[in-house]
């Protein structure tokens, strides 16, 4: 009876090894890739192993502006993660738990955020940073993604707090402590996983932002990756393929790193954003 | 009882607000503001009223961005819910491993669009040929390569497949806990009525999740809508425009053409498509809703 179930079962896997094949294949292409000599890349067909293992185009990338837009994609990262966060929980937290008035307004106006495409706010922004001299700089893309991101961090902060007991709060104010107190030493400690999920998702997006600094940087030495990726495929494009496998392979492993560790708060937490339309 | 100081909310909600409207609320008065004026970015602007306005009914180039949106959006619907539909019962089918296929199903959404478009442009590549037409030679397919990325025919609906399989993703893990909720007394009173493994999806748990089915629609309508960085990136809207859509033509007009006040038009129109959509979600959420709590 169990090798008929067994036999039964073998269209969904090929199924599955097909969507498997058809869902890795092309980030598995790349990667392999990077690792063949320039040599090889024209010999061979392109969907072929690598004959020998190469690291030169690796090599090459240090040579290259890589290593600045590296550093400038974690400084917009680690500070736009950490606006988030902050701002996210510091808006969630009146909101949900204090009583006053122009609550549901203040609510509403957030809220209304998620619905606004960032296209919008590019040609104000634009005009604005060039007044104030702010383009070309960390801060031009620092604060857009903070703003348009804290909608959703306050909505997800607010859909935890809901949960915890009001009579924890009122216990604190029974023992003497003050508002900021207790948001700082009760709510924000039991806030951690949801804190978390919300930094490990946008560090997905801010990796990967596009559109803010294509827009708002043109400076060589302020490029972040997504933004100099494209340079340095245009630039080395067509001659040298090896360079330019490497350098998007290097740019796509942290975020397979941190999903790989973090996969539940990736996916729920890209799968929320998606969802707030 | 209120046990806060009557300041303290404010307190806390000062710094989210300053950010929050500067960066979004103000913005979006601009752009309207904007939308009734000429202006190049240099010299002063003028007053226009709805000159920018009227100029979208003339704008042909902008007709054949909607019509391309149009058709975007209806692979990127059949794609992404279908691909998602089978990829979340493929998960739930197999008996070991299923958290790690998901993961490696999730993988392409976590890729940039900036390296998906580039490793699709070389998977997809003619003169040097890429994978894909590699292949086509390997099978004596030769002389019938394919310009996957400059054709006037085909490109637009490569462009619209590269987006879908960046996000079908998504859809998996909303359909995969959709599933996961159903009642399984449910299931296993229809299996007891002898239901195999594809009726129970036909007839089962599929209608149970319709109003998730739907809802990812119009989530995936209203994504596509705003697409712009896999056609900017992979084809910036060529060959002439056969793989331009709305929001990608927005921003040629504002930071190519340097015709910033129809470009802030184009993103109130933009704005308003959503907002549209957006209100029909809530509509249908919320009667959801009412009919669940009957």
């Amino acid at each position: 009876m169990n090798w008929k179930r067994a036999v039964r079962k073998i269209p969904v896997y090929l199924l599955v090894l097909l969507v498997l094949v058809v869902q890795v294949y092309p980030i598995f292409w790349v990667i392999m890739s990077s690792f063949k000599t320039n040599d090889s890349m024209i010999q061979n067909p392109p969907y072929s192993f690598p004959k020998e293992f190469t690291f030169d185009n690796y090599m090459q990338l240090a040579d290259s502006l890589f290593g600045k837009y590296f550093t400038n994609t974690i400084i917009v990262a680690i500070f736009t993660l950490i606006g988030i966060v902050v701002l996210g929980a510091l808006a969630a937290y009146p909101l949900s738990k204090m009583d006053f008035k122009g609550r549901k307004l203040i609510r509403n106006i957030f809220m209304l955020g998620m619905m606004v495409p960032v296209f919008v706010s590019l040609i104000p922004m634009f005009r604005v940073y060039n007044t104030l001299g702010l383009r070309n700089t960390h801060l031009s893309l620092i604060l857009p993604q903070i703003g348009f991101a804290i909608p959703m961090a306050m909505y997800l902060c607010i859909g935890f707090l809901e949960y915890v007991p009001n009579s924890l709060i009122e216990s604190g104010y029974i023992d003497g402590a003050g508002t900021f107190r207790i948001f700082f030493q009760i709510v924000l400690p039991l806030m951690r996983n949801t804190l978390v999920t919300i930094a490990t998702f946008n560090f997905v997006f801010v990796w990967n932002e596009y559109i803010f600094a294509n827009t708002f940087i043109s400076d060589a030495e302020m490029k972040t990756i997504p933004l100099g990726l494209n340079d340095f495929v245009g630039q080395y494009g067509q001659v040298d393929w090896g360079g330019s496998f490497a350098a998007i392979s290097a740019t796509i492993l942290p975020t397979l790193v941190v999903f790989f560790i973090l996969n539940k708060q990736v996916m729920n937490g890209m799968t929320a954003g998606a969802i707030k339309a | 009882m209120r046990l806060h100081k009557k300041s303290e909310p404010f307190l806390f909600l000062l710094l989210p607000m300053v950010v929050y409207i500067a960066v979004v609320s103000i913005p979006i008065i601009f752009s309207v503001y904007y939308s009734f004026m000429d202006w190049n970015g240099i010299s002063d602007m003028t007053f226009v009223g709805f000159r920018n306005y009227a100029k979208m009914f003339q704008d042909e180039n902008l007709w054949i961005c909607m019509i391309n949106n149009l058709k975007y959006t209806v692979i990127n619907v059949v794609y992404q819910v279908g691909i998602g539909l089978l990829m979340a019962i493929l998960v739930e089918r197999i008996s070991k491993g299923n958290n790690l296929i998901r993961v490696l199903f999730f993988t392409p959404v976590i890729v940039s669009s900036m390296a998906m478009s580039q490793t699709f442009k070389k998977l997809l590549g003619i003169n040097p040929d890429g994978v894909m037409n590699a292949l086509l030679e390997a099978v004596g397919l030769g002389d019938h390569k394919v310009a996957f990325l400059a054709s006037m025919e085909i490109t637009l609906y490569v462009v619209a497949i590269v987006e879908a399989y960046k996000f079908s993703g998504l859809y998996l893990v909303v359909f995969h806990s959709a599933f996961t909720s159903v009642d399984t007394e449910v299931l296993e009173a229809a299996r007891i009525d002898g239901a195999n493994g594809f009726q129970v999806y036909t007839r089962i748990k599929l209608p149970l999740i319709k109003g998730i089915i739907i809802s990812s629609v119009i989530l995936v309508i209203n994504g596509t809508l705003k697409a712009f960085e896999v056609p900017f990136i992979l084809t910036n809207g060529g060959p002439g425009y056969t793989s331009e859509l709305a929001a990608t033509y927005m921003y040629k007009m504002s930071f190519n053409n340097m015709d910033y006040g129809y470009g802030s038009a184009l993103s109130i129109l933009i704005v308003f498509e959503c907002v549209v959509i957006i209100g029909i979600i809530m509509k249908l959420t919320q009667r959801a809703e009412k009919g669940g709590k009957k």
